[in-house]
């Protein structure tokens, strides 16, 4: 495929891929947004950006998949603001990213702070993604606003760092993080900001780590915000419920993270208030996170 | 098939066995149990556990409750009662072989 612009490679979890584009800013700009993500061992998917087909609206953009036989497409995002297709363009990626085949992948946040590595897991709308961009800023290194992976050989977390997608409501607690526009358009998206690991810290992406600190978080308005301990079993039942595909391989599954649960210690975390319950993590792994090992 | 019973049947004779559709994983004395027929998981918590360990399909509800109550220096009859009520209960759960599960309430369907 000849196109002006070609991307490096993306691995992103189960889906290793490569962008296209007719324009080389539209192409510049995805691989910014997209660059967190580490290089592939080789490329398997391919994606071109091109303008939209003429039923679109007038200047709209499409990315489409190209079928490697080279005889098929599918057009997974398509927008007339740059900034909302990037948008859906990840959460295409992460439907393609997630997959239990390849691992056993949890429905959390995640962090790092030396060799503690610190799980998130919730549901949407917990606050997963305002409580995982607050730790980064505060110097914890990123792994995932969405799926945390437990590998198979060994049960590390291996790091899926998508952009962080900062809702709405968050984003006033993030001023310093609302991302340029988009080539074209006139400010970022208002429902949700795209926002590359590397843009909050240079270096921000983490490294594979062991789970010390299983910390399942729910943002209440006017909560006060406290961690309370939970026992591993229990911490290892809510665990389970926030694995994507549990009933496609429950036993496999359940082995697994009952060995995550055990290396690590569990706590529920009422978050009113982020800086401080940025600021109870924070004392939670300098106090020696996973002391009380299993 | 063999007709399933009530667990309200259970009784002080009764000699319970694990359901062999049970995975169990235990930490610091508690377990997830994933009844892997009906694809629920179920928590039990520490007596819980301590009687589902002992479920071996040969010693009877009585009997389980002596030997708990010499370990724990409690009142036979008392844990005779209590040893009953969490058989029952996993008997309700659908964690016991031939008895009819009848309670779903408690227990959480498998993951998204």
């Amino acid at each position: 495929m000849t196109k002006a612009f070609r991307s490096r490679g993306f691995h992103a979890l189960a889906h290793d891929f490569r962008i296209h584009a007719e324009s080389v800013p539209i192409g510049r700009y995805l691989e910014g947004v997209l660059s967190g993500f580490p290089e592939p061992a080789s490329v398997e998917h391919e994606y071109l950006v091109r303008p939209a087909a003429q039923h679109s609206a007038p200047g709209s953009t499409e990315i489409v998949r190209i079928d490697v036989d080279g005889d098929g497409e599918e057009v997974v995002a398509s927008s007339e603001h740059l900034g909302t297709l990037a948008g859906s363009f990840v959460h295409h990626l992460n439907r393609m990213a997630i997959d239990a085949d390849y691992a056993v992948m949890c429905h959390a946040g995640g962090v790092q702070r030396d060799d503690v590595g610190v799980v998130l897991p919730a549901d949407p709308e917990s606050g997963k993604t305002t409580l995982t961009a607050g730790l980064v800023r505060a110097g914890f290194a990123y792994l995932s606003d969405e799926a945390v992976v437990f590998g198979d050989d060994t049960g590390a977390i291996e790091p899926y760092p998508k952009p962080l997608s900062i809702d709405a409501g968050s984003q006033h607690l993030f001023p310093e993080l609302e991302p340029a526009p988009a080539p074209g358009d006139d400010g970022p998206p208002e429902d949700q900001w795209q926002v590359p690991p590397d843009a909050i810290r240079p270096g921000a992406v983490g490294t594979p780590c062991r789970a010390r600190l299983i910390v399942f978080p729910k943002y209440e308005a006017d909560a006060v915000t406290e961690l309370a301990p939970r026992s591993r079993a229990a911490g290892l039942l809510e665990l389970a419920t926030n694995t994507f595909d549990f009933r496609d391989h429950p036993r496999r599954s359940l082995a697994r993270l009952a060995e995550v649960v055990r290396g690590a210690r569990c706590f529920r975390l009422a978050v009113g208030d982020l800086d401080e319950a940025c600021a109870l993590i924070t004392k939670l792994v300098e106090d020696g996170g996973g002391q009380d090992r299993a | 098939m063999p007709e399933l019973r009530s667990p309200e049947t259970l009784d002080e004779r009764s000699v319970p066995v694990r359901s062999r559709h049970a995975y169990v994983e235990e930490l610091d004395g508690e377990a997830v149990v994933l009844d892997e027929q009906a694809n629920r998981l179920h928590l039990l918590n520490h007596t819980a556990t301590l009687i589902w360990n002992c479920l071996d399909g040969v010693v009877d509800v009585r009997g389980l409750a002596l030997e708990i109550g010499e370990v724990l220096e409690l009142p036979v009859e008392q844990v005779s009662a209590d040893t009953l009520a969490v058989v029952r209960e996993l008997g309700a759960e659908g964690l016991l072989e031939g008895i009819d599960r009848c309670k779903a309430d408690e227990a959480h369907d498998l993951g998204r």
